[in-house]
């Protein structure tokens, strides 16, 4: 550049040093046309802006509020103590032989993850409106930093399960091996959700009024308060079209060594969550490019 | 890259935008309120599946260009003023180069690294703390957070806000935010900065300091495109200016004698009043 060594480089009232030799990169604007790659290498090159967005998400959560952390702890606790108090004791659901505050809480976790990870993702993204308009950076990196701040809760969740598993007395086997399978579908089930809510949201907001009602639903047609032994056969592998199902039961069998909980039509869970995970991302990177004009 | 290499050569460039005709409501009755919501779900997505800035799409939508037509190379070390009216598209020239949104015909050719400083305070969160909000801040705008420590201590000095640096940013006074927001911003090490009317910050002395980083920038042979109505600051700031009519350039040449030709265009005889 202009800079040679013959030219003194004056320095800057910012002072900030600069080497424009070692890192020219020549890149092309042009209308974007067809459709696009999955952009996952640049989301893994910017993923410290994706942990800066979780640790923004986290901070926010605790900045002003009296119980701050408490909230992630106490949220499944009173579910569960409802749960346990209306379907366990009133209702009497069967729960494959585990009490049912256990078998409650493990759904609830796994639950929680999804629709708080979902709605957030969703949420955030059409209200980063000065972010989306005036700044570049990888978008991807909005629900995914979604994502990971919802981790942290689903960790001190699971700590929480371990604990309501000692409380019990209840000691975990060899099954606990699946659970880092089932966590990779939960996983792989929130981005499926929550990478096309998000970008759709952008267009129409519609799906932030909206998402209440469909996670309501989904969480009927999902065994959190009861058990997928209460679906008959047939119609199981139309019930396992909603991942989560497979999750929350393979988590069952995983924890509290639930057997019954598993059945064959897992696979239809796991072809819906990746081939969703796939579309989903697609989906989201094809839209991304408008979000600056659509928003 | 052979250093007489324009970094920016940008051909052709135009954006379309479809005009959003909302319903004039309050002019209605009510049942053609009625009818425009129950409608409203149709319409909208037929408008917004159409997709606005492809080539060839859109059609029968009430379409407009807001870049008709725009080329023009950016040598190295050169600051370019890009000055016009209100809705001349200035600013969707910046977003372009920024690659915040795409064009719809044309290309840019840009040769290293771009800084944008549209909107410097966007990833500000004000529940944060000044200290928080300059890694969150940074990172977002393309720094990783080891680059903004090391400068940490040079942005804080540069915003004078030392004593509030671990403060909410809620607690700020408007100034003391905006100043925070462009030391971070102005800290990017990029070979090419967009800048756009930013510099209008802070009190006269800040801006007189705001001034000085740019042409310090400009000096240390980084290439600025600088949008600003302030045509006192554009004309000490820039070595070369375009301006910008309804999409196209009209002119292309020292900034003295674009601004004039702008002047001109402002007064009230042949301006449409919307413009500083």
């Amino acid at each position: 550049m202009r800079s040679t060594p013959t030219e003194p480089i004056r320095r800057s009232t910012l002072a900030v040093d600069f080497e424009s030799e070692a890192t020219a990169t020549t890149t092309v604007i042009r209308p974007k046309s067809g459709w696009p790659d999955l952009g996952l290498g640049e989301a893994w090159r910017h993923r410290e802006l994706i942990w800066v967005f979780a640790a923004r998400d986290v901070r926010i959560r605790y900045k002003q509020r009296a119980v701050g952390m408490g909230w992630v702890v106490l949220q499944p606790l009173l579910t569960m103590a409802i749960f346990s108090v209306l379907f366990g004791r009133l209702m009497k659901v069967p729960t494959d032989g585990i009490p049912y505050p256990l078998f409650a809480l493990c759904g609830l976790v796994c639950w929680t993850f999804f629709v708080h990870t979902t709605t957030k993702s969703t949420i955030t993204l059409a209200a980063s409106r000065d972010l989306l308009t005036k700044v570049r950076f990888p978008r991807l990196a909005i629900p995914f930093g979604a994502l990971v701040g919802g981790l942290v809760d689903l960790v001190i969740g699971l700590l929480l399960l371990v604990a309501a598993l000692a409380w019990f007395g209840t000691g975990v086997g060899w099954q606990i091996l699946a659970a880092p399978l089932a966590l990779m579908l939960l996983i792989a089930t929130t981005i499926a959700a929550s990478l096309p809510l998000s970008a759709l949201n952008v267009r129409f907001r519609d799906v932030e009024n909206a998402l209440p009602f469909v996670m309501q639903v989904m969480l009927f047609l999902s065994p959190v308060a009861y058990p997928a032994t209460m679906i008959p056969d047939a119609w199981r592998w139309l019930y396992a079209a909603n991942p989560m199902s497979t999750v929350i039961s393979s988590m069952r069998f995983a924890l509290l060594g639930d057997e019954a909980a598993l059945h064959p039509s897992w696979i239809v869970s796991v072809a819906v969550a990746v081939i969703g995970c796939w579309a989903g991302i697609l989906f989201f990177r094809r839209e991304e490019e408008n979000f600056a004009d659509a928003i | 890259m052979r250093s007489e290499d324009p970094v920016i050569e940008a051909r052709g460039l135009a954006k379309r935008y479809v005009r959003d005709r909302g319903p004039a409501v309050d002019s209605m009755g009510l049942h053609h309120l009625i009818g425009e919501i129950f409608g409203m779900p149709l319409r909208a997505a037929r408008r917004a599946w159409s997709p606005t800035n492809r080539e060839g799409a859109g059609d029968g939508a009430e379409t407009f260009w807001a870049l008709e037509d725009i080329s023009f190379d950016l040598r190295a070390g050169e600051t370019l003023g890009v000055i016009g009216k209100n809705g001349a598209g200035k600013s969707v020239l910046l977003k372009i180069l920024a690659r915040i949104t795409p064009p719809t015909r044309g290309t840019a050719t840009v040769r290293g690294r771009i800084g944008a400083m549209l909107e410097v305070s966007a990833g500000f969160h004000y529940e944060l703390t000044g200290r928080e909000n300059v890694f969150l801040s940074g990172a977002i705008l393309g720094m990783s957070q080891r680059e903004i420590a090391v400068r940490l201590d040079r942005i804080i000095e540069f915003a004078e806000i030392a004593d509030a640096i671990d403060t909410p940013v809620k607690r700020y006074s408007s100034g003391m935010a905006a100043r925070l927001a462009f030391s971070v911003a102005a800290h990017l090490d990029a070979e090419i900065m967009l800048v756009d009317e930013v510099l209008a910050v802070g009190d006269a002395g800040f801006r007189q300091k705001c001034l000085d980083a740019m042409r310090g920038i400009a000096r240390s042979g980084r290439s600025i495109v600088f949008v600003s109505h302030e045509l006192d600051m554009l004309e000490r700031l820039c070595d070369r200016a375009i301006l910008i009519d309804h999409g196209r350039i009209r002119a292309d040449g020292p900034p003295g004698e674009l601004l004039d030709i702008h002047r001109n265009d402002l007064r009230p005889a042949s301006s449409d009043g919307s413009s500083r």
